[in-house]
């Protein structure tokens, strides 16, 4: 067997979420197609766990799974379209309980509150549970750079961090690696003997990350939900680090971006029963902490001060864009990445984004600029499966075509896209047109068909259609003929 | 940015103040049949099962064999350092978790509450209940009351408290990871046993 990743990655784990913009996906999905160990982990994982996603659907919900989703989707929709009122409710009751509430504008201020909070706490060693919001404002590097040793404390990101790579899906961040990547990464840094047993791995890490912990003063988290009535702040983890991460260390800050408020409990209970059923198929992460507050009178844990950054970063801007507003209901479950079928061949490196997949893809642009990822929106088939998949309704093949819309408008596609766009449009405005056109395609396609009637090669930019794929020539009499025909047979 | 100048950033990209606030939507039927299934049938019964699919071992004894039950788990473990909640409902709850929780062969606690549908155990934090207890050490005993049960999640978040804890956690199996080639590994970060004890 042929190991692939040896080979010196191109790209540094930063470059590989903040490409140089503007980023087209085209160049890495290039690469991710010819990696075959990329494609038997991604394809062999994501498949598992949608079919495992299916499963639980049906045997949790039944024939009500279409109505509870779409209950879950009225909750987040009326959540956003009311959201100054929760982020003011959340900010008043977490303050009365003693949490501190900052709030963010963008990654910089958010990265300066961060530093500001370590500085003052005299901070130094830090332990981070997850979070797709720190990757988003670059948390990691500005702690180094402060003086802050940081450890990521959750497995996956663990190796990731300790190997110099990026996280390629929002739940499962190193599905693109295997264990061997895993014992050569333990064995390379951290002087363990080499081996490639899930088990040892995981022990390894936990010795590791126990010496991490019991040392930490600072925690870092992000915030799967944040419930505007109580003031509290909710994590789900499975290992148990986050759960760590918000009992041991003396100063905790959670940092999560505003759409994650929900209003209260009743809402809290929805979307808890959703999430992890949809992630992972089990009925509730191992650990669920809702932590309203810094540690109480008379307790021995839970951190002294406790601090919350809502950050912004762009989604202001969402929401003031209509169109888009449903991007913001997403709950970070990763189910669209497991079911789209781009997302499986390509990988999450290829997006160019932290929030990579069908999810990523349209809000990588929103957040980042729609100039900035050209070809973003065509990374999907817009064969709905992201859509079926979401457990809060997000309409995501239209939120693409929006995309696709805006580039055009835009005038961003390049002039024979444009031609394409402008013959496909004429033809299509009247009968004689259309029947003109598809004679055209019909004597065209047949003429090139092989003996099997499939078309093994297109010249021009027909081309890389057929580079990876025959098509098979329409049939001798089009369907309106045959069915004029059928339709004047009588019925019995 | 000040938290207000966040406010009315959000209030301006919505579009301004609204006069009322739009109610919240009305409870779903389909949720709500979902949710009260959960409370149909032997509590106790659906709860250790659940409990048990999600790989927590659970035992069930009489109020005098609590003492027992729980004597007999930790010396098969071979835990000598216990640290004991106050809430255990042992003679020595309480004691042994002041200590370095991360030097603790085993953790024994009481719960809030606990969860039928999905096996949960339902900690709360306070005083004589440190969170450490059930974190750091390999070994989690929990003592579940039997009226404890409720069916779903829905109706624990629903059940009113006297003071809302600093911290309330979910606990539903042993520590877990899958993100080594998604095969299944208890005992991460958390306690990589967790027996409950159901008792009544």
């Amino acid at each position: 067997m042929s190991r692939t990743d040896d080979a010196p990655r191109r790209e540094s784990a930063e470059e590989l979420l903040f490409p140089p913009l503007p980023h087209t996906v085209g160049e890495r999905a290039a690469r991710a197609l010819d990696d075959p160990q990329l494609q038997r982990f991604v394809n062999g994982a994501t498949r598992k766990k949608d079919d495992l996603r299916v499963q639980v659907r049906e045997a949790a919900f039944g024939a009500d799974a279409a109505a509870i989703r779409a209950y879950a989707g009225r909750i987040k929709r009326h959540t956003l379209d009311q959201l100054d009122v929760y982020l003011e409710r959340f900010a008043t009751a977490a303050s009365a309980r003693g949490t501190v509430v900052h709030a963010a504008a963008d990654a910089e201020e958010a990265r300066s509150i961060v530093l500001d909070i370590a500085a003052r706490a005299g901070a130094t060693r830090c332990v981070k549970s997850k979070s797709m919001v720190t990757e988003e404002i670059r948390l990691n590097a500005a702690l180094e750079r402060a003086g802050v040793t940081t450890v990521e404390t959750d497995l996956g990101e663990y190796i990731l961090q300790l190997d110099h790579d990026a996280p390629s899906h929002i739940v499962t961040p190193m599905i693109h690696k295997d264990r061997t990547a895993v014992g050569r990464a333990f064995s390379r840094e951290l002087g363990a003997d080499y081996t490639e047993d899930p088990e040892e791995l995981t022990a390894i890490a936990r010795r590791e990350l126990r010496a991490a912990f019991h040392g930490a003063d600072l925690a870092i988290t992000g915030g799967n939900f944040l419930v505007a009535e109580d003031g509290a702040v909710v994590i789900c983890t499975n290992e148990g680090n986050g759960r760590m991460c918000a009992t041991w260390p003396r100063v905790r800050i959670a940092v999560v971006g505003i759409e994650k408020l929900v209003p209260d409990k009743a809402a809290l209970a929805v979307m808890l029963d959703l999430l992890a059923r949809t992630s992972t198929g089990q009925p509730l992460t191992v650990y669920t902490s809702i932590v309203s507050g810094p540690r109480g009178e008379g307790e021995v844990d839970g951190p002294e001060e406790l601090h919350v950054v809502l950050l912004d970063n762009g989604r202001s801007d969402v929401l003031r864009d209509a169109e888009m507003r449903d991007a913001l209901r997403c709950i970070r479950c990763g189910a669209c990445l497991n079911a789209c079928p781009i997302y499986r061949k390509i990988g999450g490196h290829a997006y160019g984004a932290v929030y990579p997949g069908p999810i990523g893809a349209v809000l990588t642009p929103l957040l980042r600029g729609t100039a900035s990822y050209p070809d973003l929106p065509q990374a999907s088939s817009l064969c709905g499966a992201c859509h079926d998949a979401c457990p809060v309704d997000i309409d995501l093949p239209r939120l693409l075509v929006a995309h696709r819309r805006r580039h055009v408008a835009a005038r961003r596609i390049g002039w024979r896209e444009r031609l394409v766009h402008r013959l496909w449009a004429w033809g299509l405005r009247g009968r004689w047109r259309y029947r003109f056109g598809a004679w055209v395609m019909r004597r065209i396609l047949r003429r090139r068909a092989d003996a099997g009637g499939f078309v093994a090669r297109l010249p021009g930019p027909g081309r890389g259609w057929t580079e990876v794929r025959s098509l098979p020539a329409p049939a001798a009499t089009p369907f309106r003929a045959r069915w004029r025909k059928l339709s004047r047979r009588r019925p019995e | 940015m000040k938290v207000e100048d966040l406010v009315t950033r959000v209030r301006s990209a919505l579009g301004g103040r609204r006069e009322v606030a739009a109610p919240a939507p009305p409870v779903d039927a389909a949720w709500r049949t979902f949710s009260d299934a959960a409370a149909d049938g032997g509590l106790v019964e659906r709860f250790v099962a659940a409990a048990r699919a999600v790989g927590a071992e659970v035992e069930r004894c009489v109020a005098d064999g609590l003492g027992d039950a729980v004597a007999r788990v930790l010396s098969e473990a071979g835990a000598t350092r216990v640290g004991y909640g106050a809430d255990c409902g042992l003679a020595r709850a309480g004691t042994g978790s002041d200590g370095d929780p991360f030097e603790l062969h085993a953790g024994v606690t009481g719960v809030a509450a606990a969860i039928a549908r999905s096996g949960t155990i339902a900690l709360h934090s306070g005083p004589g209940r440190p969170g450490m207890l059930s974190t750091a050490p390999p070994l989690h005993v929990a003592v579940v009351r039997a009226e404890q049960i409720v069916g779903s999640l829905a109706d624990y978040l629903a059940t009113p408290v006297d003071a809302e804890p600093s911290a309330r956690v979910l606990v539903t199996g042993p520590s877990k990871t899958a993100d080594i080639e998604g095969i299944l590994i208890t005992g991460v970060h958390g306690p990589g046993r967790l027996v409950i004890i159901v008792v009544g």
